[in-house]
């Protein structure tokens, strides 16, 4: 208890007796490297005050049950940009495996089955297959990345393509006719979006524990594992991690079939979230996720960056995107403001590089 | 030791740097302004025509 209060008085008199200079300095500092989050304070206290209902225990749990859906997709694009790098394959990779978990569980009879003579497949066999799509697409992008030393942002610009119009040839595969996928078994539905407990009468999905395991492995790996520290010697400096023998190839490519694994699971968990899969699913995710990436603290400098930060990113984000469907804002703005929010969210980081440097 | 990623290229000062983010963050906060505003104006818009529709009938 008096360690406790004795050490931020310790520091806050060693604050003031600093030259004016510096304590000038330090203030800026904290003030520029923190604008996201005080920005996001801002929004947060405006919107609270002209909706309150905005922070109802159903709207809570709704923010948190978005952020547990985005969060695998971001912890796996931050993977990606701990090397320097980025992926904005990822949301067509989930768009992908989205589509096929729903075409692969529609219950055995409907109408539109994509698959008419397929019954209902297991659930575990399915989430297999889009764990092996989503790394087969990590596996494309970490190989031409790490062998040909391609930017990460032109290789997942093509692959990002070559997903897109896998997609559209996939939707006219039998019966389906380009269709959105619905009618999915309730085995498929009840295991994403059954419900986990009820908290004051709003229901908490299951995905949301799922997204919380998911979380904690990947704290695991970033932070246990030999193939973590190898990714932040990656990521910090290529060469000083090669010349100390670390597998600068293997890491990069491991790296990015982790994402595609993330991506994987996000479209499992998103193919029974939104119970209709279609061509549009999963577009545009990838800027969420960059966006929560960056305000996260995940930095474009490479070799930096906590999964904490990813989560408190990925929260604050949705916070603000539900924030401003409670202000009736149109969709249209939110694209506009989602730009101007990672543009921000970049600015801020290169300005921490350049004030460290 | 750091290599500067993404960043390895920029050359400015600390200044420059601070100014940028202002700009930046201005743009943010000017387009978060518009977004509320519009929102404000759509709603009014809809509620006076409810009252034109209820006037009609």
């Amino acid at each position: 208890m008096s360690d406790n209060s004795i050490m931020p008085q310790g520091k806050f008199s060693a604050f003031r007796e600093l030259p004016g200079k510096d304590r000038k300095r330090i203030l800026t500092d904290a003030l520029f490297n923190n604008a996201m989050y005080i920005i996001i304070a801002f929004a947060i206290i405006f919107i609270t005050i002209r909706v309150p209902a905005f922070l109802s225990l159903s709207s809570v749990v709704n923010i948190i049950s978005l952020t547990a859906s985005k969060l695998p997709i971001a912890l796996g694009i931050a993977g990606c940009i701990v090397l320097t790098g980025t992926d904005i394959s990822a949301g067509r990779a989930v768009g992908l495996t989205a589509c096929v978990s729903a075409s692969l569980l529609q219950i055995a009879g409907y109408p539109n089955k994509m698959f008419p003579d397929l019954g209902v497949m297991p659930l575990w066999a399915v989430f297999l297959i889009v764990i092996a799509i989503g790394a087969v697409v990590g596996l494309v992008n970490g190989f031409f990345v790490a062998k040909f030393k391609l930017h990460p942002f032109i290789v997942t610009l093509s692959t990002q393509l070559i997903i897109f119009g896998t997609i559209l040839m996939y939707l006219m595969i039998g019966t389906n006719n380009g269709q959105t996928l619905s009618g999915l078994d309730e085995s498929y539905t009840d295991f994403i979006r059954g419900t986990l407990f009820t908290i004051g009468g709003v229901a908490v999905p299951k995905y949301i524990l799922y997204s919380l395991i998911i979380t904690i492995l990947m704290w695991i790996i970033w932070n246990k594992t030999k193939f973590g520290k190898n990714m932040f010697a990656v990521g910090s400096n290529e060469e000083a991690a090669n010349v100390s023998g670390v597998n600068v190839f293997l890491t990069i490519v491991s790296v990015f079939i982790l994402a595609g694994i993330m991506y994987g699971i996000t479209g499992f968990i998103e193919g029974a979230r939104i119970a209709s899969s279609s061509a549009s699913t999963g577009i545009n995710y990838e800027s969420d996720a960059i966006a929560a990436c960056v305000i996260g603290g995940v930095s474009f400098v490479g070799g930096t960056g906590k999964i904490s930060g990813v989560v408190i990113g990925v929260f604050l984000l949705q916070i603000i995107f539900v924030g401003l469907n409670f202000l009736s804002v149109s969709a249209n703005m939110l694209y506009i403001i989602k730009g101007a929010i990672i543009l921000a969210a970049c600015a801020v980081d290169m300005r921490k590089y350049l004030a460290r440097k | 030791m750091n290599n500067g990623g993404l960043y390895k290229n920029v050359k400015m000062t600390l200044a420059t740097a601070n100014f940028m983010v202002l700009v930046a963050i201005g743009l943010l906060v000017f387009c978060f302004c518009i977004a509320v505003v519009s929102a404000e104006k759509t709603s009014a818009e809809i509620a006076d025509e409810s009252h034109s529709i209820a006037d009609f009938n």
